[in-house]
């Protein structure tokens, strides 16, 4: 009776640590493995999939020699971390007041980060397209207020692509630094001035110190999904800006080439997983 | 008396949070080199008292000079003073040393006088292998004192304790107790501490202030506080007492004569203030100064008898609970393990000058 109770309940207990695994397995792992496997292919058009796999590394020869890929991918990584670094300048003051608000307050002021989520992502990025057409709301507004008579249009330009990628994830840099700068014990703060720090000097030597789990978080949050994006550059952004997302897009959509498509997200993925590494690395450095 | 201006001035402070005043008008002298302690229990202000002095909070009204230089509105970098945090404060991220160093570096100090004061403030509290290690590979105890050489080492007028001891177990609390008091001798400094715990206070301080509901019950030196506590509060919180309510029936000299209904008896005791005739008084009789037996002692002020209710044996010396005939329970001690059982009559008595007649 106990030692079947026993096992049991270890076969309970593997199961709980297996059921991540076994997901990240089906859905992360697998899937990854088969685009991995088709990037070292040759489109074929006449089969279904349109994919022959031939053990070419032409595809990766040709990511690398091709101006146009090169210059995609580092658009992408300096759009996102131009954003990141906007995202983190307009984030740590928000997570910062909300973290020192009264108690009471902060439910609502974290609702109101997280409000836009209840609409689709796709109409809010649809929405700045009007706010910054050229004959949109804030054109409209800087002629009615007399600022700008002639103002130019932000639309089309790489400063929409700022704007649509710093609103649309801003929340996910505001809610880890929250989250940090919630536990931060006050009491450090006051230490800080007993001993002869400025305000301005403590925030520097304590709070920005021990927030920076939170910043690297936030951070990874924003600029991974951001080096990716495929709408707000397709909605918000011209020609002339190459993001890799789009070219993603338009090589497995339009050109139908699997294999190069292929081994365009999978090198991505690992141009990704060194500022992860490198991050995390900084992260775990601190202890607490 | 000497015509020093007190180290320390608190001039009518008052502090309120949504209008209930947490300290409501204190004024208090506080002589240089003194260890001073604000004993209270929760919600007394003392606390408040301690985050005024060190620049945490505001007065609402009232001035705050130290050593003759009015603080009031200095902000806490900018003052004369370090606290030990009760919670210790220390830096999570940075090490011992970086921790005592941080005050001295904010003054500007050159690198080779802070690193040479953070090695003697080190071997002060005698941590000096210690100083690599962040504050969560130290135990409780090496914490507090990396808390008292952080703020130590700044040189202050003035040193603040907030419940400097209250995170040590019995054992090290007792010890610390007597190398703070060493410490505090050896530099001079003026400590102010906070504390919740009498037995604390009364070991530690020179003169002691009793805080109630934002207002000092009493300040006075602990022998005072014991011997002749100002109030009931007082009385009852400092120690043990029983306190029984009479009406002043006669006075002659010092000598009081009250008649005390729970007691049955109309008991004598002293004051050098001795009250009116025909008002209300209370008379406090500390445990020790009542002698149990089972016959009457003829020479004794003082005599009731009663019933033992509870015996309470603590090793040197045990407690009794002595219920009076006419209603009142009275705390009587013995020496060394009881040798009453309960249930057993006895005759409770108490010399004269063994009750303190309060007022109020």
């Amino acid at each position: 009776m106990n030692r079947h109770a026993g096992q049991s309940r270890e076969g309970a207990h593997w199961a709980v640590v297996a059921l991540p695994y076994a997901w990240l397995l089906v859905l992360f792992a697998l899937p990854f493995a088969i685009v991995a496997v088709i990037s070292f292919g040759e489109a074929a058009p006449d089969r279904a999939p349109p994919v022959a796999l031939t053990g070419t590394v032409r595809n990766y020869t040709f990511l690398f020699t091709d101006p146009l890929y090169v210059s995609a991918y580092l658009g992408s990584l300096r759009i996102a971390a131009i954003s990141t670094m906007f995202c983190l300048l307009l984030g740590y003051p928000i997570a910062y007041a909300i973290a020192r608000a009264p108690a009471r307050w902060r439910p609502a002021l974290l609702a109101a980060i997280v409000l836009p989520f209840w609409t689709s992502f796709l109409i809010r990025v649809y929405a700045w397209k009007g706010i910054l057409s050229e004959n949109g709301l804030l054109n409209g507004f800087l002629r009615w207020s007399g600022l700008a008579s002639d103002p130019g249009t932000l639309i089309g330009t790489e400063w929409a692509i700022y704007f649509g990628i710093v609103y649309a994830y801003l929340p996910f840099m505001v809610l880890p630094l929250y989250a940090t700068l919630e536990k931060l014990d006050g009491s450090l703060l006051e230490a800080a001035a007993d001993l002869g720090a400025t305000p301005a000097r403590a925030f520097l030597t304590v709070t920005l110190p021990l927030s920076l789990p939170g910043v690297v978080a936030g951070c990874l949050l924003v600029f991974i999904p951001a080096v990716g994006e495929f709408i707000i550059p397709d909605m918000l952004g011209g020609t002339e800006t190459l993001m890799i997302g789009k070219v993603l897009w338009d090589e497995f959509f339009a050109n139908g080439d699997w294999p190069l498509a292929s081994a365009v997200a999978t090198l991505m993925l690992a141009l990704l997983a060194v500022p992860i590494a490198l991050f995390q690395r900084l992260g775990a450095a601190r202890p607490h | 008396m000497s015509t020093d201006t007190p180290f320390l001035r608190i001039e009518g402070v008052v502090r309120r949070f949504a209008n209930v005043a947490a300290v409501d008008g204190v004024s208090l002298d506080v002589s240089r080199g003194e260890l001073f302690a604000l004993l209270g229990g929760s919600g007394s202000g003392k606390t408040t008292l301690l985050r005024i002095l060190a620049g945490f909070e505001r007065p609402d009204s009232g001035r705050v000079l130290i050593d003759g230089e009015d603080v009031t509105d200095t902000p806490p970098w900018a003052r004369p003073v370090n606290m030990m945090f009760q919670s210790y404060a220390l830096f999570p991220h940075m090490t011992v040393e970086r921790n005592i160093a941080y005050g001295l570096q904010r003054e500007g100090l050159p690198k080779g006088e802070i690193a040479s004061r953070v090695l003697d403030a080190l071997a002060m509290v005698e941590l000096a292998e210690l100083g690599g290690r962040k504050p969560h590979q130290l135990s409780g105890g090496q914490r507090q004192r990396v808390a008292l050489a952080r703020a130590l080492v700044k040189r202050p007028k003035l040193l603040l304790l907030d419940e400097p001891l209250s995170a040590l177990d019995r054992k090290l609390r007792e010890r610390t107790q007597f190398e703070l008091m060493g410490l505090q001798r050896k530099l001079g400094i003026t400590f102010v501490m906070v504390t919740h715990d009498q037995e604390e206070a009364m070991t530690m301080a020179s003169r002691i202030a009793v805080m109630d509901r934002g207002r000092l019950a009493q300040v006075a030196s602990p022998a005072t506080l014991y011997g002749t506590p100002a109030s009931r509060f007082v009385a009852d919180f400092i120690g043990r007492s029983t306190i029984v309510e009479g009406i002043c029936l006669a006075t002659s000299g010092d000598a009081v004569v009250v008649r005390c209904p729970t007691l049955g008896i109309d008991a004598t005791a002293r004051s050098d203030t001795p009250p009116e005739v025909g008002r209300p008084v209370w008379i406090a009789v500390r445990p020790e100064n009542v002698t149990l037996g089972v016959e009457r002692l003829a020479t004794a002020a003082n005599a009731v008898a009663g019933v033992v209710s509870d015996i309470a044996y603590l090793g040197g010396s045990t407690t009794l609970h002595v219920i009076v005939d006419a209603g009142a329970t009275l705390l009587g001690s013995m020496e060394g393990a009881p040798r009453i059982g309960r249930g057993a009559r006895v005759w409770a008595h108490w010399p004269a000058d063994g009750g303190a007649l309060l007022t109020k």
